[in-house]
Formats: structure tokens, sequence, C-alpha cells
């Protein structure tokens, strides 16, 4: 039998449960309005002398705020919720009886606690991008794609904090306590007190 | 040729001591019924046969190869847990479908086995619907799906009515005859097991205190079970109650049950009549009983208490 089918099958599964109508539908809305409400080119409008560049940064951070708070959410979601909860009540211990490796069953867990928001996430920022300001957007992708990275690194540590909490509490209720904890007073605190903040250091390079 | 080979397993969780040098081999094609009182290790010790837990102290081997992580295994044996848990939202028998999926087999196969538990009419709930009876049926479907060689139950008829309990037992019996599945069977429920299973093994802090062929262990233990008939049971009980090999004494509608220590029974035949005599009772017949389930349970849980 090849892996490829159980891997998709429990993927399917679990975005079945974690994509529930109209979860998915809900938060690209939120997606969607956190984005355009918020866009703005920012300088443009009162330095003459800023470059392309600059201004790609600064949209693509105008349309960042709301939506990756938005994302947080969703993780915090799908990781401490749904994947804590299936822990607990044992959903995991079902999947594992199928014929497919423990790391092929939390990688399709994870593909869809995580991946699907990321792809979201990221289709509706860069599709936004594009229809406000293709011609300053397509020449700087790489400065755009920078910044998406840097300010993903923040949720993103936060997500992998949360799911080895999960993994270690088995318990869903208790982990996204701890997640929100960990989100507005430990990790962030640290980054800041390190200066290491993504739009700190994405500002000081621009 | 065995399908589970444990050896000197223990597991232990902080300091509290789950498994401790357990010794199981279950042999193809049988019954076996896996006894013992709550928190003897039993569900440890199904855990590590299923590769979920790792073990602290010696080897599990399960078609000749290491349970952990291992694919291959995990396509030949179906599982029941006591609690079981499945993705809530999804109607059974979609869930069942992409179940074959998994497995690789004709999605068919779901509504067949649907029907094998008399659960069609819930084919169209979601999971959450389900009653918990319901839900523990559609475990036993979910665990049948890919006709699996071994199928290892902890509690399969926990939360079942008695109509459905003895379906489900003739359909382990049909299961066993028709398809050759090996069964290993976790229940505190005696009389269900002793009618289904072929080999008990009993458990108790952490380790197998006895085990066998179902015969051969009431053979072996009936040994020292003595019933006494008389038409004064309470004063001849009085009186076998201060020989000094009699373990235990009970007295029933039957008469006298006497457990005597063993290579006693003998003695017994020969001091009841006296005391009779002595006591003017009338003894209307002495036989060796053949011991139940429980009474070799309580037996075996006994001995390892003593040890």
């Amino acid at each position: 039998m090849g892996k490829g089918k159980p891997f998709l099958e429990i993927f399917a599964s679990a975005l079945h449960e974690d994509y529930r109508f109209p979860i998915l539908e809900i938060f690209a809305f939120l997606y969607a309005l956190g984005t355009f409400v918020f866009a703005s080119f920012g300088p443009i409008m009162t330095q003459q002398t800023v470059s392309n560049e600059s201004m790609a940064y600064n949209l693509t951070a105008s349309l960042l705020g709301l939506p990756l708070f938005i994302f947080i959410i969703f993780i915090f979601k799908n990781v401490a919720y749904g994947l804590g909860s299936d822990l607990e009540k044992g959903i995991i211990q079902t999947y594992f009886s199928y014929p497919l490796k423990r790391r092929g069953i939390l990688t399709a867990k994870l593909l869809s606690a995580i991946g699907v928001a990321l792809v979201l996430f990221l289709t509706i920022q860069i599709s936004a991008l594009y229809v406000l300001a293709p011609d300053i957007i397509s020449p700087y992708l790489g400065t755009v794609l920078l910044t998406y990275a840097a300010n993903l690194s923040y949720p993103l540590l936060v997500a992998g904090i949360m799911l080895l909490v999960t993994l270690a509490l088995k318990r869903g209720g208790l982990t996204i306590v701890i997640g929100i904890v960990l989100k507005y007073s430990c990790v962030r605190g640290l980054c800041y007190k390190l200066a290491l903040s993504p739009s700190n250091c994405i500002s000081n390079l621009s | 040729m065995p399908l589970i080979v444990a050896e000197d397993l223990a597991k232990t969780y902080g300091k509290v001591v789950a498994v401790n040098g357990l010794n199981l081999t279950l042999n193809e094609d049988s019954i076996t019924g896996l006894i013992g009182p709550n928190g003897a290790g039993k569900t440890t010790t199904i855990k590590m046969i299923l590769g979920l837990l790792k073990p602290d102290r010696g080897n599990v081997k399960v078609f000749g190869q290491d349970p952990w992580d291992n694919t291959t295994i995990r396509s030949l044996i179906g599982v029941v847990y006591e609690k079981s848990f499945f993705p809530p939202h999804q109607k059974t028998l979609d869930y069942l479908k992409r179940v074959c999926r998994v497995y690789g087999v004709a999605e068919s196969r779901a509504l067949e086995v649907l029907g094998l538990v008399n659960l069609q009419e819930a084919m169209d709930r979601p999971i959450k619907a389900l009653s918990a009876g319901m839900l523990q049926k559609f475990a036993i479907a979910h665990a049948l799906i890919h006709k699996p060689k071994l199928l290892i139950a902890d509690e399969m008829t926990a939360n079942l009515d008695p109509q459905a309990r003895s379906e489900l037992l003739d359909l382990i019996l049909q299961l066993h005859k028709d398809e050759e599945v090996t069964f290993l069977l976790s229940s505190h429920i005696l009389p269900e097991l002793s009618r289904v299973c072929d080999s008990v093994a009993i458990i108790n802090q952490g380790k197998v205190w006895a085990y066998g062929k179902l015969n051969e262990l009431y053979e072996k233990y009936a040994i020292g079970i003595i019933r006494i008939s008389t038409d004064n049971p309470e004063a001849l009980a009085t009186e076998i109650k201060k020989l000094s090999y009699i373990e235990k004494l009970e007295i029933d509608l039957r008469g006298i049950s006497a457990r005597v220590a063993e290579g006693m029974d003998e003695k017994l035949y020969e001091d009841a009549p006296k005391l009779a005599k002595k006591i003017k009772a009338k003894i209307f017949g002495i036989e060796t009983g053949s011991a139940s389930l429980e009474e070799l349970y309580r037996l075996a849980v006994r001995m390892s208490e003593r040890r």
C-alpha cells in the first residue's frame, strides 16, 4: 500500500474538522477585511524622496497588522484547541491505529492546522498587494517576501512553542491559556527587550 | 505461531509501577481474555502491544516484529479502545469510507461492517450524535474494516445493552470461526469472557499470574474446591473451619464450599464425615467442584497479593 493515500485521508479528515463551515469563510473574510481596511502607502504622501522599495515595504507592513493578529488567533484555535483537544480526547490515538507513521499523522494535522491558515493569509495578502500597487510590488517581491518572513517569524515561534506545550500537556483548554499568556507576556517581552521585534529589524534595514 | 510475544515487559509512570516483568505469549487462532482488577496493568500492556507506549524494560513482538510505529503491524491489527473517539463532525458512513481508503479496501466494506454491528440506520448521522452504545458499536465496526488478523479490545462490551452484548459475543465467535481472527479481549465482565474465550491471562500488579487454556486452568485450580451437602451446614461449617488446611469456607444454597490447601482435598474427604458424625449431622454428598472463571480470577488475584 502506498503511503500517500493514508496521509491524504488523514489530512482531509483534519481539514474537515478544523475548517467546518463557516470557520474558513469567516477567517477568510476577516483576513480580507483586515488587509484592505488598514492598507496605507504611508510615507509616500509626505516624503517625495522615498524609494519604491520603501514604499513596497510600507505598503506590505500596513497590510500586516490586523491579519497577523487574526492569523495568531487562527493558530491558537487550530493548534491549542484543535490538536490539543484531539490529543486529549484520543482522536490522535485512533489515527495512530492506521498504517501511517506517527510523523506522517502529526504532519497531516499540522499542515491542516498551520499550513492552511498560512496559505490563506499569504494568498489574500499578496493578491491584495497586486491589486493595490502592482507596479511597486512586482520589482520588489524579495522585499515583500522578506517582510512577511520577518513578521511571520514571531507568530510561528509562538505556534511552535504552543505545539510543544500541546504535545506535552495533551490538554486543549490549558494549552490555549498558556498560549495567550505566552503571546502577551513572556515571548513578546523577551523579543522587545532583546530588540528582536521583526518590524524593528525591517525598519532599521530600510 | 505466536502472534504476540511479550517478555519481561515493564513500564512505570513516575513512581507508579504499571507493568512489572510481564510475560505473555498469544497464539494464533485463539480468543484470549486479559483479566485483572482496576490498575492491574491491562491497558498499559495493550498499549505496549499496540506500539503506543515504549516499554521501559523487556520487549514485545507482534507478528514477529517490534510494534513501535510499525505500519505493517497496524494494517494487521484492529483495535477497540475502552473509550473510542473519532472526528465528531463526520458522518458515520463517510468516515468509515475514509478509513476504507486509508487501508486500501473497497468502500463497500464500510456498509458491510455497519451491518455487522446493526448500525445501518445511523449511517447518515454525525459521529457526535451517536449514543454511547452506538459509538461502541461504531468502534467495533471501525476495527473490523480491514479484516484484521488480530483484534485487540479493551472493554469491548462497555456501554452496550444486554442484547447488543450477546450479539457482539456471537459476532466474536463467528469471526473467529469463519475468518480465523485472533482476539485479545480485556474485560471485567467475567461471564462474557468465559462464554467466548478459550484462554485467559490473569494479570495483577503488572504481572501475569495465571495463563493458559481455560479448561486446563479450571482443572488445575478446581483441585482445592470441595462442595459438601448436608442437613446442618452451619454447624458442620463451624467444625470444618477449625481444620488447619481450610483456606476459605462459604455456605450457600447447595451446602458448604470449602477451598483447601493444595494437596489436602483427600484429607477433607476423610475428615468431613468424622466431623459430621461428631455433631450428628448428615452428609448427602461430597464432591470436587469445578471452578468458575470468577473463582479462578479471585484465586489468582489472591495469589498475587500474597507474594
